[in-house]
């Protein structure tokens, strides 16, 4: 049974789209097919500059095959490399050239999927506070169990400041923490990646006793602008912090 | 009350009121030699900084504060200098891209393999230390007022603007009560303008910090600034519980006899909705 990928996103209130600074892969929604399919979102944190850029780096490097934390920190240089040469800029002012020396940071959350049906394995790779929840079900019954919330568990644990991933080359920073979880799924599982504000509503929902999942999949039809009313309600209400939000579906078509 | 998220369209005001009298030319206990008016210039100029650098983005500088330096002395009015002579407030982009000069320092750091490179730093600079004359508290509070009046006009829903008054002595142009009172009691709706002091000394004695009452406080001079002084809000309390500093919910805004390590914890308690999560900033 093919996987279908659909991925839902906005920008904080009142900020425009350029100002948007998630990033995900695959870029465009579709069908997921062949041995490995692989899916990923980023975060790229808004204190620093051109992390959207560092954002798409990183889930393009995870799509390419950078799926384990050596071939990860193997890539990292070059991606630095890359973002570097892109920003840096002799003719810059003081503040710019100092947050290009900075860096730029993000969270990655990155699956890998391979076999069929019955067989379909999951591996995943963290950093920082980007989330990925694995809804189960049985067809007929009404309960949806979340059979795995990773690498965060609670809401409340949320705002920790986590480690990011850097796209300065510094001697002095220590390696970034990557997590790496294993799966088996169900034929009829259902993936939830999600950028941390939303990651944050949805695990409180679920600890109130609500269904974030079926909310979701309930928005999902509306479109781009279905999700985004959605989430411009919640944020409004103060249900979800103020801040970018992506969230990307694999679900059984 | 002090919980306005801190955005392009909610901005903040910070007002620092600096003390240049003639008696800022003493050392500044603590401060390897600089003078008092030389340790506050350095810092002021390093928090101005990391503040141009918090708001920057590839398009530019978010104008998510304004920020004033009004200097007491010989006279009182703006601090900065050049292309922002005169400006009493300013956004924080303007700070940004109008510093006075930029220098360059040579820092020596880790290279992660046991050896030290020489890294080139830019220090911009806004405020030169100046020390000359006497100590027109009251009319720098007056001066606060008349700036900040028309600001909460307009920012009606913003966090209510912060002044930070850095000096080493007592007014010499009268009795500054009536003059700090006029100016807490501009609010905005998220709260009451919160007004900070702090006493910078060149003696060993330690610095009284953040007290609850006037009880132990040495003599009438530092009465008078703990009396106009603002209660610290809570989320500033946490940051002076980070920094191991003890407050209750009564402790003001205030330091005594202030050396250079006090001086640099003051600006970043009293200066910290500069690190709260701003509605479209926040961390990721």
């Amino acid at each position: 049974m093919p996987e279908r990928f659909r991925v839902f996103w906005d920008a904080k209130l009142g900020s425009p789209a350029k100002e948007f600074e998630d990033a995900f892969w695959p870029g465009t929604p579709g069908t997921g097919s062949g041995v490995e399919r692989r899916y990923a979102v980023a975060d790229g944190a808004t204190e620093s500059s051109y992390s959207r850029h560092w954002a798409e780096l990183l889930v393009e490097a995870y799509g390419g095959g950078a799926v384990s934390p050596g071939a990860l920190i193997r890539a990292l240089p070059d991606l630095q490399e890359t973002w570097r040469s892109s920003h840096e800029n002799t003719a810059l002012p003081w503040f710019a050239a100092e947050k290009v020396a900075m860096g730029a940071f993000a969270a990655l959350l990155g699956v890998s999927i391979t076999g069929e049906g019955t067989d379909r394995k999951l591996s995943a790779l963290a950093v920082g506070d980007s989330c990925l929840v694995v809804v189960g079900t049985d067809e007929g019954r009404s309960r949806w169990p979340m059979k795995s919330r990773w690498p965060i568990k609670r809401s409340g644990d949320f705002g920790l400041n986590p480690a990011l991933l850097s796209s300065a080359a510094d001697p002095d920073s220590q390696r970034p923490l990557i997590r790496r979880r294993h799966v088996e799924l169900a034929p009829r599982d259902t993936l939830f990646l999600m950028t941390d504000a939303i990651a944050a509503w949805f695990l409180r929902e679920a600890e109130e006793g609500g269904r974030p999942w079926s909310t979701l999949l309930d928005v999902a039809p509306g479109g781009d602008d279905g999700f985004r009313e959605w989430a411009r309600d919640l944020r409004t209400t103060g249900a979800m912090r103020d801040d970018d939000v992506t969230v990307a579906i694999v679900d059984p078509e | 009350m002090y919980e306005a998220m801190i955005s392009r369209g909610n901005p903040a005001a910070l007002v620092f009121l600096v003390d240049q009298s003639g008696s800022m030319s003493e050392p500044l206990a603590g401060a390897s030699g600089k003078t008092k008016a030389e340790g506050v210039a350095t810092n002021l100029n390093r928090l101005l900084q990391n503040l141009v650098l918090r708001c920057a983005k590839e398009e530019g500088i978010r104008d998510y504060y304004s920020v004033g330096v009004i200097g007491y002395g010989a006279t009182v009015g703006s601090a900065l200098g050049d292309a922002l002579a005169g400006q009493d407030l300013v956004p924080i982009s303007q700070i940004g891209i109008s510093p006075l000069r930029v220098e360059e320092r040579t820092k020596k750091v880790d290279d992660g393999a046991g050896g030290i490179l020489e890294q080139q730093v830019k220090l911009p600079i806004w405020v030169d230390p100046v020390a000359e004359n006497t100590t027109p508290m009251t009319g720098a509070l007056q001066r606060a007022r008349t700036i900040l009046e028309p600001w909460v006009a307009q920012h009606a829903t913003s966090f209510p603007p912060i002044v930070i008054n850095i000096s080493d002595g007592a007014p010499t142009d009268g009795d500054p009560t009536a003059a700090a009172q006029a100016l807490t009691q501009l609010a905005t709706s998220d709260g009451a303008l919160l007004l900070f002091n702090i006493n910078v000394s060149a003696g060993d004695g330690s610095p009284i910090e953040y007290p609850s009452t006037d009880e132990l406080l040495p003599d009438d001079r530092a009465r008078l600034l703990f009396s106009i002084s603002s209660v610290l809000p809570p989320f500033m309390r946490n940051a002076a519980a980070q920094e191991q500093l003890h407050t209750t919910a009564d402790s003001r805004g205030f330091v005594f006899q202030a050396g250079a390590v006090a001086l640099i914890q003051f600006l970043d308690i009293g200066t910290r909705p500069s690190n709260m999560a701003v509605a479209d900033a926040p961390a990721t």
